[in-house]
């Protein structure tokens, strides 16, 4: 699980924090430290994209020039100015209130979602592939009807069966990425099963969970830590296409999807749809770097 | 409960029980294969090892050493025999009666890099059968933690290594302490300086027999190398697809092997003596898939010997009293023939 720091303090500060995070799977800390300079330029550029995205999107809870859910602040659809710098939408809220405060929402919904995916697909993947049998036969089946439908149909399929709600749009992201880290996670452990450490585990008096669990997860994590990153920046995107939609979060909420929505009819008033775009492009940008630093980061340590 | 048979036990040195402390009886191990196939990986194998003895299961790749190991170690359920340890058998058991007889029986495996879990340290991997198997506080355990390192020879200094940072020869001195932590009665060992290279070979032999000396444990050796085997083991049984073929004490079954499989075996192993006088028995062909076995004699079709009897029953192991005591062989054809002439062997060393 890729960790996006949630402050921004010094360079050094930060790139422990991540380098930290990066190893804090259920394995043991790694010896020595890891200094700044020697880290992927991924993965610096995406520290810095993402603390300067936290920070900011913490900062717009705490202050915004406007309400950010009051419409009316000034005339719909008045173009970018210093009262209003990234305009007004139809309803005459302000666009550049809207846009911060939203980060944290789509954050948020992108990490929670990521991090449920994560440890729900990746505990099953692993006792299916540990079991076998009807257990693993019922998982694959169940993961291959999920990923058989295209992401978004199934989401609004869920979503219109759940309701609105940030929490429910939280676990249809979940369980959108549930199959992907099954299948891997699976595939992994049966793999891991046959090497002769998880019948020295047996040897050693460990029940079967304990073989699973102590064992055969923690070495079995690499390409799945290597996968969430990649997957981390997709998901952030899919959340953004369920508020374009119109699916889960309630209108009036500031989300960049559902805002960039909002002003798609409106070519003239670019405004409304081109901050929050830009604010998604930013956000998957920001996670794509960090996934492929942490990939270059594992690929350099070799673990 | 003593077990039945026990009478023969002639190599037992100040065991409290005197029967044999690893008895395995008409072992059988098959897997399924794609389609309806069987492979026969282990078949029907008898034999006893008493306390404080060491012997050697040897043989080519292929010829269900491992298997059998593993059925020994109950990692596999044998799909027919049974294996006693200490006159209880073990076969058969499931949860937490199988974890215990772990505590009586271990494993040196043979991949020092795939047996050691890559991101514990030494101290973790160590730690780890003590916490399972002993009711020691963490302190007790520290202490016994160390005295395993000294005893495999280890310097304290590398109990916060992890495997990646050993060499082979401390890696494989770690999977001989983890499996003497929990000081069991029998240790196997599967092919245990096979992935080592030969200065460190000598030096992991050398500390397994001191072990053995000291604690007076048996040991199996899993092996293909003769000179490591000739060097540790007291018996040998020497496997062929799945059989044992031929065993008897160490030292005489290889100066005068009666089994065309073990005399090629002898013949094929490397002499370390300028011009040393060499037998050129050898066999034909590779060892055939444990598939689709003849009727007749597993070794026919590869035996320089056979004659045409030998095609149609398979041989059974029989003492073979003309040659010593304890020896037996399955091969009629060249039993017959020491009961008849001189022994024909390959020349002494």
């Amino acid at each position: 699980m890729t960790a996006t720091p949630l402050t921004k303090e010094t360079a050094d500060a930060n790139a422990t924090a991540i380098a930290d995070a990066a190893v804090a799977s259920p394995a043991s800390p790694r010896r020595g430290r890891v200094r700044w300079r020697g880290l992927p330029r991924s993965l610096q550029a995406g520290v810095v994209l993402s603390g300067v995205l936290v920070t900011v999107s913490v900062a717009a809870r705490i202050r915004t020039p406007h309400s950010p859910t009051r419409t009316g602040v000034g005339p719909p659809f008045e173009s970018p100015s210093s009262t209003f710098l990234f305009g007004t939408d139809q309803v005459g809220s302000d666009v550049f209130s809207r846009t911060f405060t939203a980060g944290l929402t789509d954050i948020g919904i992108t990490l929670i979602g990521v991090a449920v995916a994560f440890v729900v697909g990746t505990s099953l993947g692993a006792i299916a592939g540990f079991v076998g049998g009807i257990v693993d036969a019922i998982a694959m089946r169940v993961s291959e009807i999920l990923q058989s439908f295209p992401a978004l149909l199934l989401a609004m399929l869920m979503a219109s069966v759940l309701g609105g709600g940030l929490l429910n749009v939280v676990i249809v992201v979940a369980v959108l990425g549930i199959p992907g880290y099954l299948r891997l996670a699976r595939a992994e452990i049966m793999s891991k099963k046959e090497l002769e450490f998880s019948d020295a585990a047996r040897l050693m008096g460990n029940r079967p969970g304990g073989v699973l669990f102590r064992h055969l997860l923690p070495n079995s994590l690499a390409p799945v830590i290597s996968f969430t990153a990649i997957n981390a920046s997709w998901v952030a995107i899919l959340v953004s296409s369920l508020g374009f939609v119109g699916v889960g979060i309630e209108p009036g909420t500031p989300e960049w999807g559902s805002m960039v929505a909002s002003g798609r009819n409106q070519i003239n008033a670019w405004w409304v749809s081109f901050f929050p775009g830009i604010a998604i492009l930013l956000l998957a940008l920001a996670l794509f770097l960090l996934g492929d630093g942490v990939s270059d980061l594992k690929a350099r340590r070799k673990w | 409960m003593p077990s039945p048979g026990a009478g023969s036990a002639g190599q037992v040195e100040g065991a409290a029980n005197s029967g044999p402390i690893l008895r395995v009886d008409g072992v059988t191990m098959r897997f399924k294969v794609a389609g309806n196939r069987q492979l026969t990986a282990v078949d029907n194998v008898v034999l006893e090892v008493h306390a404080g003895e060491s012997v050697a299961l040897v043989g080519e790749s292929g010829s269900g050493k491992s298997t059998l190991a593993r059925c020994l170690v109950s990692l596999l359920e044998p799909t027919a025999g049974v294996v006693s340890l200490d006159g209880r058998q073990v076969s058969g058991l499931r949860g937490a009666a199988r974890r215990r007889v772990y505590q009586d029986i271990q494993l040196v495996f043979q991949d020092t890099n795939g047996s050691l879990n890559p991101r514990w340290t030494v101290r973790s991997i160590l730690d780890e059968p003590l916490r399972a198997y002993s009711d020691r506080d963490p302190g007790q355990r520290d202490t016994r933690v160390r005295e395993l390192m000294r005893q495999v020879e280890l310097d304290e200094s590398l109990l916060t290594r992890r495997p990646a940072e050993l060499s082979g020869g401390q890696r494989q001195r770690v999977g001989l302490a983890r499996a003497l932590a929990v000081e069991p009665k029998v240790l196997v060992l599967d092919e245990p300086t096979a992935s080592l290279d030969l200065s460190t070979r000598g030096q992991v032999l050398d500390l397994i027999g001191r072990i053995q000396r000291e604690t007076g444990l048996a040991c199996v050796l899993i092996s293909h190398d003769l000179p490591v085997v000739r060097h540790i083991a007291d018996r040998v049984f020497v496997m062929y697809l799945g059989t044992i073929v031929e065993s008897g004490p160490t030292e005489e079954v290889f100066r005068r092997p009666v089994h065309p499989y073990t005399r090629a075996l002898v013949a094929a192993a490397p002499v370390a003596r300028y011009r040393a006088p060499r037998d050129d028995y050898r066999l034909r062909g590779e060892i055939p898939s444990a598939m689709d076995l003849p009727s007749g004699c597993l070794l026919a079709g590869r035996c320089p010997s056979a004659i045409p009897s030998c095609f149609e029953v398979r041989p059974h192991l029989v003492h073979i009293g003309a040659i010593g005591s304890g020896r037996m062989a399955a091969c009629p054809v060249s039993a017959a023939a020491i009961a008849s002439a001189p022994v024909p062997s390959a020349p002494a060393r």
